[in-house]
């Protein structure tokens, strides 16, 4: 394994080329144990001891769907770890500049940029795109300024959200993917770094080309020849919104209710027929399932200007910034992920933060004067708009508290009744029963991906569910999901890599693993995340859960407290880490 | 059960044995079969995947890589369409006529075929070809071109690459 160590207090970068690390396989293995012996637990994770982990897989580039790249870093939303993925360019970009993992530490004197080209890594001036309007922009100025590579090249940037500090600014990655969740965007603000470039033109030959070429075949031949990506491929993740609102689970106007009445307008068949401009796809991966809109919004209509912009749509901004807030239209929809994903903030969790400031606001806890005259309320774009805006700018100290996320709101305001949260952040939308609101809770990162609860509530609809039934499922799949995110393979082509199909990809390119050895490095890997997280003072607990979402009728009926409580004791008996009676 | 590439009736396994065996065919017939090119006929499809970059780089060069294959794929900002940028066969090759060592031979079909032994890296070949479809090996500095062989046809997902016949 190649390791880049780079400090940019000091501006030194340490390369490190140790055969140890191949033992943790890649992706988020190998970035755990780099985080954990790295990254002290109880730091700030915005001050300069913070520390960011990037991996690629030992898969990367080599199949089709091992995409992406995960991110280990302490999340300023959380305060525990944090754990992020993207796809784009960005794996395949490791991959042939030859590193397996780069790690960044300390805090640059002024706007910083890195440039790694094959065995060159420099720390380049950003001032000039330190807070510019729009992240693309900053990826224009990147692809210029910097040497040409087609195919080759990733530029991952933070947006103006991130170098102001929002808590939940995310990272842009080559311009329709992201590391959405947890704050990465703001761990790069608070260390004045500004942007990464990843080129390389390194090439790798494996012992035997012909094995590799069969089971390179046999992925990509199930991949493209059976059903299992249609739905990723055809419509994208929106495809979601029509059935997930008709099982009610689809959260509306701030998780009063599951479904939305003008779902139809906003869903992923609405927008593929309407909207979208085109499909396109991360390196190496023959899906497709980055599914873009165009935004076309005249100004001077006398003089038929338009501004067009391309958007890209997915099911959790359609709930976030759609049926969260009321917004019935599809354009409407688009210009709110427009601008918040122009400025680098994570949708899911602005669409929390908006939801939480409507109900707040009729509810009389803020005022107008708080808002600057924004009035918050339902379906009203033009306040959305302006508020996204405002907390942008970082306007006032009302603003400002909105960017620093849904604890901070609670804390100031009050509202802990309108805050949805699951370690201090929105969960995505599958209000579908107890065990995506589990899932949510004893996920590691806190995601719907951690464990694929809001799938589980599916499978077992119309059954009843212990709770240590479900939480050993849970649990089970979370550890499983340790191994495809050391692969990194992307989470929507899990049905592709069985354990199976796994070990003969990984066994054709001479990486010699057993079954027994990656289960147990699955094991491993995520228990020393959880030796991590409670060193980071972390406590499972269901106390900042909202009274909403347990008045929530989903596929399985109100989300019952004992259940919730019996279960997360439950886990923490399994896991180690203290509960909180709540 | 809907597959992406409709072009595709089998899996690449199967097509690949009979390609495999019309290429035989016409090694030993060769005045009979119809030559064939490498065309780009749906360039607006394409979704950046590039899984015909991978595909020559593993088929014909045995290979992990991006730059060591005859095809590019090139991004062209948020607003426009992919570029795939490959060998398009010219007839009368632009690039053999500017190689002064006699390397390069016209390929039947279109294009060119390389004779390393008479190489002398001097990148001629690459300047000429404006398209920008010949790269140089890293290494070596001998040219990299497209010998229309069409494996990357076959791990096209939305079938824009097609192998055209072409008249003599």
């Amino acid at each position: 394994m190649k390791i880049a160590d780079i400090n940019l207090t000091t501006r030194k970068v340490k390369i490190l080329e140790d055969e140890k690390y191949n033992a943790f396989l890649g992706g988020v293995s190998l970035a755990t144990e780099l985080f954990v012996k790295n990254c002290k637990p109880d730091i700030d994770p915005l001050g300069k001891e913070n520390i960011i982990v990037f991996a690629k897989g030992p898969l990367t580039a080599a199949f089709p769907t091992a995409s992406k790249a995960v991110a280990l870093f302490k999340s300023p939303v959380s305060n525990e770890l944090g754990e992020s993925y993207a796809g784009g360019r960005m794996a395949s970009a490791m991959r042939f500049s030859g590193y397996d993992a780069l790690l960044i530490r300390g805090k640059a004197s002024h706007p910083v940029y890195i440039a790694i080209h094959d065995d060159t890594i420099a720390i380049k001036n950003a001032e000039l795109l330190w807070n510019l309007r729009s992240v693309f922009v900053v990826g224009r100025v990147l692809r210029d300024a910097e040497p040409q590579g087609p195919g080759r090249r990733s530029f991952i940037r933070s947006g103006r959200a991130g170098d102001r500090l929002i808590r939940y600014a995310n990272l842009n990655v080559d311009n329709y993917r992201h590391f959405g969740r947890l704050g990465l965007g703001a761990v790069f603000g608070s260390k004045n770094l500004k942007a990464l470039v990843i080129e390389g033109t390194k090439d790798f030959k494996f012992a035997d080309m012909k094995a590799y070429k069969t089971a390179y075949r046999e992925v990509y031949n199930y991949l493209t020849h059976s059903d299992v990506m249609d739905k990723y491929h055809i419509l994208g993740t929106s495809a979601g919104i029509l059935p997930i609102n008709a099982m009610g689970a689809l959260p509306t106007r701030n998780y009063s209710i599951g479904t939305f009445e003008a779902a139809e307008q906003i869903s992923g068949e609405y927008y593929a027929e309407n909207l979208l401009l085109r499909k396109i796809a991360c390196s190496q991966c023959p899906v497709g399932c980055i599914h873009i809109a165009y935004l076309r919004i005249p100004y001077r209509k006398e003089e038929y200007d338009v501004e067009t912009t391309f958007v890209p749509y997915d099911y959790e901004l359609i709930y976030a910034l759609g049926t969260n807030l009321g917004v019935s239209d599809a354009k409407d929809v688009l210009r709110l992920i427009e601008l918040a994903d122009r400025n680098g903030v994570d949708i899911i969790s602005l669409g929390g933060i908006l939801g939480w400031a409507t109900d707040a606001f009729a509810n009389g806890l803020i005022t107008i004067n708080d808002t600057l005259g924004v009035k918050f309320e339902f379906g009203d774009v033009s306040n959305y708009l302006t508020a996204i805006s405002l907390i942008i700018r970082r306007e006032n100290e009302f603003y400002r508290t909105l960017g620093e996320g849904l604890d901070a709101c609670v804390e100031k305001y009050g509202g802990a009744e309108y805050a949805i949260r699951i370690g201090g952040q929105t969960p995505a939308g599958y209000m579908t029963g107890p065990a995506s609101i589990l899932g949510h809770i004893i996920g590691q990162r806190h995601s719907h991906l951690c464990n694929g609860g809001y799938s589980y509530d599916q499978k077992t609809f119309g059954k009843k569910i212990g709770y240590k039934e479900m939480v050993d499922a849970l649990v089970t799949e979370e550890k499983w999901r340790q191994i495809l995110n050391s692969l990194v393979i992307c989470l929507f082509a899990r049905k592709v890599f069985t354990i199976d199909r796994t070990l003969k990809s990984l066994n054709s390119i001479g990486i010699a693993f057993t079954k027994e050895e990656l289960l147990t490095l699955a094991d491993e890997t995520y228990e020393k995340k959880n030796a991590w997280k409670k060193a980071a003072g972390q406590i499972i607990s269901q106390k900042n859960l909202a009274k909403k979402i347990y008045s929530f009728k989903t596929l399985h009926g109100f989300i019952k407290k004992n259940f919730l409580q019996k279960a997360i004791e439950y886990y923490s008996e399994l896991s180690g880490i203290p509960y909180e009676v709540g | 059960m809907v597959v992406f590439n409709k072009s595709l009736k089998e899996p690449v396994e199967e097509k690949k044995r009979i390609f495999r065996k019309i290429k035989l065919f016409k090694d030993k017939h060769y005045t009979l079969a119809m030559a064939k090119k490498l065309t780009v006929r749906h360039l607006e499809r394409c979704v950046g995947c590039l899984n015909c970059v991978m595909a020559c780089a593993r088929e014909r060069f045995n290979k992990l890589s991006i730059d060591q294959a005859a095809i590019a794929v090139k991004a062209a900002g948020q607003t426009a369409y992919y570029s795939i940028i490959v060998c398009r066969g010219c007839q009368d090759p632009v690039c053999l006529r500017a190689c002064p060592t006699g390397a390069l031979r016209k390929r039947p079909g279109g294009g060119v075929i390389l004779n390393k032994a008479k190489c002398d890296a001097c990148g001629l070949c690459k300047d000429a070809c404006i398209l920008g479809a010949i790269k140089l090996d890293q290494i070596t500095g001998m040219p990299i071109i497209c010998i229309h062989c069409g494996q990357c046809v076959d791990f096209c997902p939305h079938g824009i690459l097609v192998m055209e016949e072409v008249e003599d």
